[in-house]
């Protein structure tokens, strides 16, 4: 099978089993890949009323028919599960080696089932699939037990961990590779905990079938050499996706305080330029990338020196803003202390500023929480970091996210729980950005913004206009995790304006299947479709109400900065919501109909929504 | 004097440059900001996250005293 490596490994942990199948020709014809792959047998695999944490749930580990293969940053693999964070689907996108050394050890996906009676470490060395006693890693940080695991098996070694957070269950822990890349978002390092399963490490010395060798080959080489062309090119990398903070500024919506504002005040402190002439050592690719995002940085603190892959743009808006430290290097040794844990920065940074503002509030107390909580001081981070990732104190609560961590403290929290379907909001405040707002409230994982950056349509067309917004944002859902399916990431086209059409004639030399964009296009939307199914399936009440954001954004104008009196209120929030439904073919209540299902060649998934009652 | 503007990203999707092509000169007297030779070229300042000044990066404030290509870098993040 041409661009793939064939085959589906599924690990029994329950009975220290493993088993290799045949990956099946509908599977990728219907689904290409990566996301694709994981949204299917997620939904094939888990029986529906799963809970998370439990044998029945799955991790589901894939790359796409681009992954590994010579072509600009082919190093995408996804992580996916049913969310502990969310109770729906769940993935996480991750960079690094470990799509590329997946394939060349003969898997296109890793299914991992059943829960190991004591701690492992899964090793795929080939077609020799072993499990080792993971006791001297268990309590370790992320970040060493990958250092151990390197000096143990072989430098060679492609390998994925989990910190102490995935170990004690907190909803939004994350699985960790590569010393900073993170699959980050949905808790995806807690499922891998619960299951006992420390760490992931691939070795693999196959190749890779491709359709028409020479021509990709070729086109591989061209593609390479218009993005090292690319006006831009050389001014990008420096300072990564960091670049970005100021811009996000100038147009009012950094993350300030829990997102009371946004506008931070000390965000030249923070910046990209801040990342680039006080820590930065180096940049740092993942496999195949011409425009390494990843810097590599140097801080001390308590007289020791602490090194760290970041921090990047999402880091830096909600460990930085949100919580307004107010120095590169704060951010830094924050962004270090997440990624030992193997805490996702994102949410993390998000349920730090909840609890600092529930103290400022009263709602939290000293006594309650063990110390005093401040705006801007490191230490008070730090702490409730720890706290968090070892369920000590005010942890135990705050490891749930915010939206459970409001329900319980109440006081009106719940209005500044920032989160959208139990997901924490990431990277850009939206009252005066309805493109992005929408995109925040219809992404099928909760508030991530990586399915439809939006807020420059915003910016171009009208930030105070509803029209156009839907069909922009929908564009982009359809577009932007196709990259996810490939098992490629998408920066290139986003950061330096690399075009769409090397994808749309790379795929038919890779893999001999004549799609063109407009169908692979469709094969996107197909995927989305079936996710939002998925929680429909598995989520109590899931659809419209669970696409609102928190009252703050629909009640609370922005109270200073370029945003100043802005906010979206909720009857614009409906709109867009009523605009967004009915493009897509969904019914008023954001479920898709009988007829969107069959047009997508989703019939099965009509028929299973029918007998839940929701279709 | 007279600045070379060109665009990259989804900048060149997007007026002026969607419809004037690649490059946009703008002539107006030294010494000027970089953000009033954005403004001078038609283009949305808040469409544009960096500038370089003859492969040099430089903030919006700075000032230009001479000729030059001016390369607008739109806003680059979003994972």
């Amino acid at each position: 099978m041409n661009g793939y490596a064939g085959q589906i490994l599924r690990i029994d942990l329950s009975a220290r089993r493993s088993e290799k199948s045949p990956l099946p020709d509908e599977l990728v014809r219907d689904y290409i890949g990566g996301r694709g792959f994981a949204a299917k047998l997620l939904w094939d695999e888990v029986p529906k009323g799963a809970a998370p944490f439990s044998e029945a749930n799955r991790v589901i580990i894939a790359s796409g028919p681009f992954s590994g293969l010579f072509l600009p940053a082919s190093g995408k693999i996804t992580f996916a599960s049913k969310s502990p964070a969310t109770g729906g689907y769940g993935d996480s996108n991750m960079g690094g080696h470990l799509a590329a050394e997946l394939k060349y050890a003969g898997y296109d996906a890793v299914i991992i089932g059943g829960r190991a009676s004591a701690p492992l470490v899964i090793v795929i060395d080939d077609d020799r699939i072993e499990f080792r006693d993971a006791g001297k890693y268990w309590g370790k940080g992320a970040l060493i037990s990958e250092k151990m695991l390197k000096e143990d098996l072989g430098e060679d070694f492609q390998i994925a961990t989990i910190g102490p957070a995935g170990e004690k269950l907190v909803k939004f822990a994350c699985v960790s590779h590569d010393f900073g890349r993170q699959a980050g978002r949905t808790g995806i390092g807690a499922v891998l905990g619960w299951k006992n399963v420390k760490a992931i490490a691939v070795r693999g010395s196959k190749t890779i079938p491709v359709y028409d060798q020479e021509k990709a080959y070729a086109k591989g080489r061209q593609m390479y050499e218009v993005c090292f062309s690319k006006p831009g090119f050389k001014e990008w990398t420096p300072e990564g996706t960091a670049g970005v903070t100021d811009w996000v500024n100038e147009v009012g919506a950094f993350p300030t305080r829990n997102f009371s504002t946004t506008y931070f005040e000390g965000h030249q402190d923070i910046n990209g330029s801040a990342l680039r002439t006080r820590i930065k050592v180096t940049d740092k690719g993942c496999f195949g990338c011409p425009i390494p995002c990843g810097k590599y940085s140097r801080v001390k603190f308590g007289g020791k020196e602490t090194y760290v892959e970041g921090p990047e743009y999402e880091t830096i808006a909600l460990l930085g803003g949100d919580c307004a430290l107010t120095s590169i290097e704060d951010v830094a040794y924050a962004n270090y202390v997440c990624d030992e844990l193997g805490l996702d920065t994102i949410s993390g940074g998000n349920v730090c500023a909840f609890a600092i503002e529930c103290y400022e509030k009263g709602i939290l107390t000293k006594e309650r929480v063990g110390r005093e909580l401040k705006w801007g001081d490191l230490e008070s981070v730090s702490y409730l970091l720890n706290q968090i990732a070892n369920r000590e104190g005010i942890g135990d609560l705050l490891a749930e996210g915010v939206r459970t961590a409001s329900a319980e403290l109440g006081g009106g929290s719940e209005r500044f729980a920032i989160q959208v379907k139990g997901l924490e909001w990431s990277g850009y405040e939206a009252r005066w950005a309805p493109s992005m707002m929408l995109s925040y409230m219809t992404c099928d994982v909760g508030a991530h913004h990586n399915r439809s950056w939006a807020i420059t349509h915003d910016v171009a067309t009208g930030r105070d206009s509803l029209t156009g917004k839907a069909d922009k944002v929908i564009e982009l859902q359809h577009t932007r995790p196709l990259f996810d399916a490939l098992g490629v990431c998408r920066l290139q086209w986003v950061e330096i304006g690399f075009e769409l059409q090397h994808y749309e004639q790379m795929f038919p030399l890779v893999t001999g299947m004549p799609y063109d964009w407009k169908q692979l296009l469709k094969v996107s939307e197909r995927i989305w479709n079936l996710t939002r199914a998925f929680s429909l399936r598995e989520v109590p009440g899931f659809g419209r109400q669970l696409d609102y954001p928190p009252a703050r954004f629909m009640e609370e104008p922005v109270p200073s900065g370029p945003a100043q009196g802005k906010l979206l209120t909720r009857d614009k929030i409906d709109a867009l919501l009523d605009d967004y439904y009915k493009k897509r073919g969904w019914n008023a209540d954001g479920v898709p109909t009988r007829e969107k299902l069959h047009e997508l060649g989703l019939d099965f998934v009509a028929e299973e929504l029918a007998t839940c009652g929701r279709l | 004097m007279r600045i070379v503007v060109r665009a990259t990203g989804m900048l060149r999707d997007l007026p002026p440059f969607a419809e004037q092509g690649e490059e946009i000169v703008v002539e107006l007297p030294a010494p000027a900001s970089v953000r009033a030779v954005i403004a001078a070229a038609g283009v949305n300042n808040h469409l544009v996250m960096a500038a370089a000044f003859d492969g040099q990066r430089r903030g919006k404030d700075e000032l230009l005293i001479r000729d030059g290509e001016l390369l607008l870098i739109p806003p680059l993040a979003g994972g």
